[in-house]
């Protein structure tokens, strides 16, 4: 009799429709090659980073107030700026922070002392002024058309270390968003799964945070019969039609699942982290404890295999009330973010492991109405640590209000370029052949940002 | 760049003139310079000012247009009314107390009286006269006789085909026709089960039961067009079809219960919106009064009470969407209120995105940013309901809820059956309370005065507050006797209408020229004639239901396709403009936009058309070579294989085991809870939730002679379970159209399967495909209830295995099992029913087995 | 631009989990002077001095559970529950969560409580020609044709 894990690793391209055949001995599971879409895969060359945690911060935080230091918005306050408006000047002094001095504001005082580890990247560029796009775009790389994520490209390109947890973890997306962590056309078995319902995300240690994780009557034994069933007349169903991605979406999903059922308790779990390990998160309460409850999880995800994990917080939105507002943001989510990047230097993983923060756009450098900014494409900051990228260093620039990037312009193409990059991946080579024609997460575009790799 | 480009030409075009200060005499400016302006910087600037970076309350006192807007309580200057100027209030000490802990000397105070009452002339006005637009009138002109979509449909020839035997309707002959200028072919028609289920879902929402797919297939053997056409019209008239295709519109028209974002609130009446959209599709009510209902309801007449009620019913439509209540400025408020229902009415209606000119011209469709504010200006004019009345005692309202707003009484008796009754003397008990915490509130006040516990107070007011809101919510909605009203969401025409000022940027402190209402030029060459009287919204309403614009007919029968046959014709179905997708198919779109005007606007006729179409019923057999030259099957090769939607799939479980329940229950589980805040998942306050839930636990084990320990401790997990479980309805058997949609707690099992968001307009679901589905399959208490149900009608119906296994077959699938199948099942039950004990074997492994086929690949699919 | 609508629905999500924490005490002891007709307010369930609301529901539930689970049997026999149900009916309906900052300034309600009732200056949403009404609002009959 196979093992679970034997049938997995035999199984072909048409992954569901083998993976069944396995268990019946039939002739083609003999003869498949070993082309389990999840296992873990070679990098097209060496790899800085093994695996992405990215700390999406939704809703669109100011670059002028976080990272993106203007002494001359300061100076110029309340002057009209170069696209209408009057210039608001940050309500947060910035500081020179580590060896490498780079200016911060006091929003993040905490990740601030990791500076030294930090590239920031002051400038981003999208095509799009409006959340749903923009989020779109930079989790897609468009936003005209439905295209796979970059997890989902992450996981094609690499696979997974642990076939019993999900490759591609999406804890606490918004709602309405599963395009962002999709597969598109690519195998479903590469799409995010969506950990967390965000409301109910600061219950108790083994809570069900994944809900229905447990099966209330039937015994694993049980379980593991009645699923070869299903999968039994998945297979037929299969076997009727010759092209149904969904149904082995379907196929591949029940697998998962039945592992997850052991692994993801197990991982959720939080007890057996030291009260100092949860303290340095703020796991413990007040008001980081939700986030970073998220942020202790993401890294126990990465720890256990997982290769793709993103973490959201939001909302950043603030067209009004930013002085309070995006302190309130920022406050729930420095410290568990500084905790995060210190678990993984103590437990050295920080050094392949890229860490991505930023929001899909940044705001605009004059006011709008007396306490707000508005959404700002052109030029905004997000930044990356570990996984193979300098420390204490600054990349590519803004006009001295803040408004656009120009010096070393990094579009979110050249952003996604260079992420794969980091993870052994050519982005031009990175394809998938759907309809006819090859398709890439840069499409036609996209420069890797060489400067930023040490 | 472009938006940069064009705002810099509006910059340009624009005259910000300094000082074109209405006329200010010189006596005044000297007044105001010499003992307003001075006292205003030294003693609010620091506050409430743009240097200072700091806007207290949401108020700015540093430019004139700022201080007519005011803050959250309201205006600062009213110019000539000191009684409602709340700058006058603060300074002197009433409600509110400014400077804080200071009041300014008595000379000081008069100052400002004098100058409210001379009608506050202020000289700090920017006024920017007008803005002009960079799509000229040319361009609207020449996008809206050239731009498909703008050109309003014609009537439509099919074209000939050269297999004239495939096609049976026009319909057919329109895609037969694209497919041969392709070389390609239609697929073969599916067999008939899968024809049957495919019509059920989509027309009821239902599997078909054994008994009419025994039915049908005779009838099919007989004459296929027959028998489709003959279900397809018995479907039409059961109410189902109005539980099925309400929930579109229901999707498409961000219905739910709460107002959603940080501050959730419910909206108690909002069920009575979801039932009139059932009711008016089981109605086949015409599709153009179904819209001039919703966008104008109010204004229509009536002849009856009743006709009344369901027209004020139908303009929830416009008070339904997500809300930002703890917004502090009034004036966003309402101007974030009425770009929601812009947006929402002409993206809904009319597949177009007006809501993009609200900054700046659209960057794509030839929108100027005039033609938004001159929409804004027929929806400014009128009040939208959506929260609880004030009591006597005034509007109290919890802490963060700082916008609120009242309900409309129904001009006919219908109230909620859940709400209070009051007896006299409960009635009294809650004055008195109310009353009494007034009191408190009172003593509060007066000992926060320069005293030590400044803080505490002001927690225990906050508190106070609270509960004063919860109370003189309830009170609000009963008469005097105590017998609750009946409410309705929606809107109210005000009196004398105004136009909307243009806001540079949106910005509301920014207002340039005033636009005259109107509708968006591009779609409408000649405006009809918007009486000073009136604000537009009745006008609005005709026109966009009618052949008058080109849009209205295309975008409806466009979604009625898409839920049929599994895409749009233009796939972006809330997006017909430059951005949207051209649609594949333009001439059919014509086609069924001029059938469904001529049928009346009835939108079971074009269900009809399509469900009796050829076209319709082809199978989903794949073709490679077809697959490479039009993966996306836009061409229509063969039928789209569907997942089916989380409503589909719950009802179908609740269906097959034979526990729905086909009522329709009253209300609905928001309405039980009232107005009150969401939170933490739970409606109003947990402790109610908790208390009602040991309550039954309690009840149950009086009634039952020394209840045992364990199933105590089971019920106390119940408990457990109904408090965080509340909005999961996990035990209800009532159609999924029926469980409470709150904003961001949707029901686990509509959440699982793609439910749409409630907070947007949805025209088309995602449809996704993820190992949380595996695991609520397999794993979820709803799921493994529903499969032991299903398995006792089995076994209860069939005596033998073989029978039993043909007759699950056949109500979860609708065919019987193949050979491979049967072995599997066979096999299931050799390995399985060994694992359970004894005495309950049978019942065990039939449950197990049920549950599989509810798990398994084919029972979520339409292929 | 115009914010999307569907995004600001993450306000509530982590906003309820993460912001909106700040807690008030009821301040020393949760007592609070005798009513009018003698009857103490807030008997039955004592807080501590430092007592924090419950906002989580799981949570509440165990901790109601664990606080009369006199035996420390970790279930309630039908005594305690008896005990549990009459403390929650005697106690008022909790203090809701109070929610974040306030100016301390402030005021949502109506001013001299001896006027009756209130003629409410208080700010109206929509304007000075609609005043919104006690009880609600009768709309008004559009002409019948």
């Amino acid at each position: 009799m196979l093992s679970r894990r034997q049938i997995l690793q035999r199984a072909s391209a048409g992954f569901g429709y083998l993976a069944f055949a396995g268990l019946y001995g039939t002739q083609a599971a003999e003869q498949s090659a070993t082309n389990n879409p999840l296992a873990s895969k070679s990098p097209h060359f060496s790899a800085r980073a093994k695996r992405v945690i990215f700390l999406c911060m939704q809703g669109g935080p100011s670059h002028v107030d976080t990272f993106d230091y203007k002494p001359q918005l300061a100076k110029d306050h309340g002057k009209g700026g170069k696209y209408g408006g009057s210039l608001l000047k940050s309500p947060w002094k910035f500081r020179q922070r580590g060896d490498s001095g780079l200016w911060i504001s006091d929003l993040f005082p905490s990740v601030a002392e990791h500076a030294d580890d930090l590239t920031l990247i002051r400038s981003m560029q999208c095509d799009q002024p409006v959340h749903p796009g923009a989020m779109t775009q930079m989790h897609t790389g468009t936003a005209q058309f439905i295209r796979p994520s970059l997890g989902a490209w992450t996981l094609y390109g690499l696979g997974t270390e642990n076939d019993s947890l999900p490759g591609f973890v999406s804890l606490n997306p918004p709602s309405g968003s599963s395009r962002n962590y999709g597969s598109s056309f690519l195998p479903a078995i590469y799409s995010g799964s969506k950990v967390g319902r965000a409301s109910r995300f600061a219950r108790g240690g083994r809570g069900e945070s994944v809900p229905d994780i447990k099966n209330p009557v039937l015994s694993e034994k049980q379980q593991r019969i009645q699923l070869d069933l299903i999968q039994q007349f998945n297979r037929e169903k299969l076997g009727r039609e010759s092209y149904q991605p969904g149904i082995e979406g379907v196929i591949e999903s029940y697998e998962l699942a039945f592992r997850m059922q052991d692994a993801m308790p197990q991982l959720m779990d939080t007890s057996n982290e030291s009260q100092a390990t949860l303290e340095m998160y703020g796991a413990t309460g007040g008001s980081t404890e939700s986030f970073g409850k998220q942020c202790l999880l993401a890294r126990r995800f990465v720890e256990a295999g997982v290769r793709f994990v993103e973490v959201t917080h939001g909302n950043w939105d603030q067209h009004a009330n930013l002085s309070v507002d995006h302190k309130v943001r920022a406050e729930a989510c420095d410290k568990p973010i500084a905790g995060l990047l210190q678990d993984l230097k103590q437990r050295d993983m920080l050094r392949d492991t890229l860490v991505i923060w930023g929001g899909e756009f940044g705001r605009t450098p004059a006011a709008q109405g007396s306490d707000g900014r508005n959404h700002n494409n052109k030029g905004y900051t997000t930044w990356m640590a570990g996984g193979g990228v300098k420390g204490g260093f600054s990349y590519g620039a803004t006009d001295e209000h803040g408004y656009e990037a120009i010096e070393n312009k990094c579009h979110i193409h050249d952003w996604h370029a260079t992420i794969l990059h980091l993870l052994g991946l050519d982005h031009e080579q990175l394809t998938y052949r759907y309809a006819g024609r090859d398709f890439r997460l840069t499409d036609v575009h996209g420069k890797v940002a060489k400067e930023i790799i040490a | 760049m472009a938006f940069y480009r064009t705002t810099a030409i509006l910059l340009l075009l624009c005259a910000a003139l300094p000082c074109r200060a209405d006329q200010l005499t010189a006596d005044e400016l000297r007044f105001f310079e010499t003992k307003i302006r001075p006292v205003l910087i030294r003693e609010c600037y620091g506050c409430h000012s743009n240097e200072a970076g700091n806007v207290r309350g949401g108020l700015r006192l540093d430019t004139k247009e700022l201080m007519l807007i005011g803050g959250s309580a309201g205006p600062a200057v009213v110019p000539g009314d000191v009684e409602q100027s709340w700058l006058y209030n603060a300074i002197t000490h009433q409600d509110f107390v400014m400077p804080p802990k200071r009041k300014l000397s008595p000379t000081v105070i008069d100052d400002f009286r004098q100058w409210i009452e001379m009608g506050a002339p202020d000289p700090r006005a920017s006024n920017i006269v007008e803005i002009r637009s960079t799509i000229s009138e040319a361009d609207v002109q020449q996008a809206r006789e050239t731009f498909w979509a703008y050109k309003k449909p014609v009537d439509q020839t099919p074209p000939d085909v050269k297999d004239i035997h495939w096609p049976r309707t026009d319909i057919d002959r329109f895609v037969l026709a694209k497919l041969e200028q392709a070389d390609l072919q239609p697929t073969a028609d599916a067999e008939e089960y899968k024809v049957l289920r495919r019509i059920c879902f989509d027309l009821i929402g239902l599997p078909p039961t054994p008994e009419q797919i025994t039915f049908f297939t005779e009838k099919w053997e007989n004459d296929p067009d027959q028998a489709v056409s003959y279900v397809v019209d018995k479907l039409l008239e059961k109410k189902q079809f109005g539980e099925r295709w309400g929930r579109h519109w229901l999707d498409v028209v961000r219905f739910a219960e709460s107002t959603g974002r940080e501050v959730n609130m419910t909206y108690p009446h909002a069920w009575r919106y979801r039932d009139y959209v059932i009711d008016s599709f089981n109605d086949d009510k015409p599709f153009d009064q179904f819209v001039q209902q919703q966008i104008a309801g109010d204004l229509l007449p009536a002849k009856t009470d009743e006709k009344w009620a369901e027209n004020l019913v139908a303009t929830t439509f416009l008070a339904i969407g997500p809300k930002n209540i703890n917004e502090q400025n009034r004036v966003q408020f309402a101007a974030d209120l009425v770009d929601e229902q812009i947006d929402a009415t002409t993206r809904v209606f009319l597949g177009t995105s007006v809501a993009c000119a609200r900054c700046h011209d659209h960057k794509f469709d030839a929108i100027p940013q005039t033609d938004y504010y001159a929409m804004a200006g027929i929806f400014r004019n009128m009040t939208t309901y959506f929260g609880n009345p004030p009591s006597d005692f005034g509007n109290f309202s919890a802490a963060q809820a700082k916008q609120n707003s009242s309900l409309m009484i129904l001009p006919i008796d219908d109230p909620n059956p859940y709400d209070k009754h009051y007896t006299k003397l409960e009635l009294q008990s809650l004055r008195d309370e109310i009353t009494e915490k007034m009191g408190e509130v009172k003593q509060l006040r007066r000992a926060n005065m320069g005293d030590g516990n400044a803080a505490n107070a002001q927690r225990n007011r906050i508190r106070l507050n609270n509960e004063l809101a919860t109370l003189s919510n309830k009170l609000a909605v009963v008469d005097k006797n105590g017998i609750p009203r009946s409410y309705c969401m929606g809107v109210q025409e005000r009196r004398s209408p105004t136009n909307a000022k243009l806001l540079l940027r949106g910005e509301i402190d920014q207002a340039a020229q005033v636009v005259e209402r109107g509708f968006p030029q591009v779609l409408c060459s000649v405006l009809p004639t918007i009486d000073n009287q009136s604000s537009g919204r009745l006008e609005l309403a005709s026109w966009i239901a009618s052949e008058q614009n080109p849009l209205a007919a295309r975008v409806m029968v466009n979604r009625i396709w898409q839920y049929m046959i599994g895409q749009g014709i233009v796939t972006s179905t809330e997006n017909f403009g430059t951005t949207g997708q051209p649609p594949s198919h333009e001439e059919l779109l014509d086609h069924l936009a001029r059938r469904f005007v001529q049928s009346g606007w009835s939108i079971k006729s074009v269900v009809r058309d399509i469900a009796t179409s050829r076209v319709y019923r082809m199978s989903t057999t794949f073709d490679s070579q077809s697959h490479q030259y039009d993966p996306d099957n836009a061409l229509l090769w063969r039928a789209n294989p569907r997942r089916l939607d989380a409503e589909a799939i719950r009802d179908a479980m609740l269906s097959i085991s034979g526990e729905i329940n086909s009522d329709r229950p009253r209300g609905s589980e928001v309405a039980q809870a009232g107005y009150t805040r969401v939170q933490g998942g739970v409606l109003g306050n947990p402790r109610d939730i908790a208390r009602r839930a040991f309550g039954t636990v309690a009840r149950n084990s009086r009634s039952t002679r020394g209840m045992q320990r364990g199933r105590m401790d089971r019920s106390l997990q119940d408990v457990a379970r109904a408090v965080t479980g509340q909005l999961d309805q996990e035990n209800s058997k009532f159609r999924s159209i029926y469980l409470p949609i709150v904003r961001d707690e949707e029901p686990r099992s509509l959440d699982v399967f793609d439910f749409a968001d409630s907070s947007a307009i949805i025209g088309t679901r995602e449809s996704s495909n993820t190992a949380n589905q595996a695991l609520y399959m397999m794993n979820n208490r709803f799921v493994i209830q529903q499969s032991n149900v299903f398995a006792d009608r089995v076994l209860q119906q069939q005596t033998t295995p073989t029978k039993q296994l043909e007759f699950a077959f056949l109500l979860a699938y609708g065919r019987p099992p193949t050979s491979g199948e049967r072995s599997a099942a066979t096999a299931f039950i050799r390995q399985f029913a060994p694992t359970t004990s004894y005495r309950s074997r049978g019942q065990k492994t039939m449950s197990a087995f049920c549950q599989s086929l509810f798990a398994s690949a084919e029972f979520r699919y339409i292929d | 631009m115009r914010p999307f609508a569907s995004s600001f629905t993450i306000a509530c999500s982590i906003l309820v989990a993460s912001v909106c924490q700040a807690q008030a005490p009821i301040g020393p002891g949760g007592q609070r002077k005798p009513h009018a007709n003698g009857q103490l307010r807030m008997e039955g369930i004592k807080r501590p001095a430092n007592f924090v609301p419950e906002r989580d529901p799981a949570k509440m539930v165990a901790r109601l559970m664990k606080e009369f689970d006199q035996d420390g049997d970790k279930k309630l026999d039908s005594s305690e529950l008896m005990a549990l149900l009459k403390a929650m009916r005697e106690r008022r309906s909790g203090p809701m969560a109070p929610g974040a900052k306030e100016g301390p300034l402030a005021r949502k309600f109506g001013r001299d409580t001896q006027q009756t009732p209130a003629t409410n200056r208080q700010a109206r949403p929509f304007g000075k020609d609609d005043a919104a009404n006690p009880g609600g609002d009768v709309p008004r009959r559009p002409s019948a044709e």
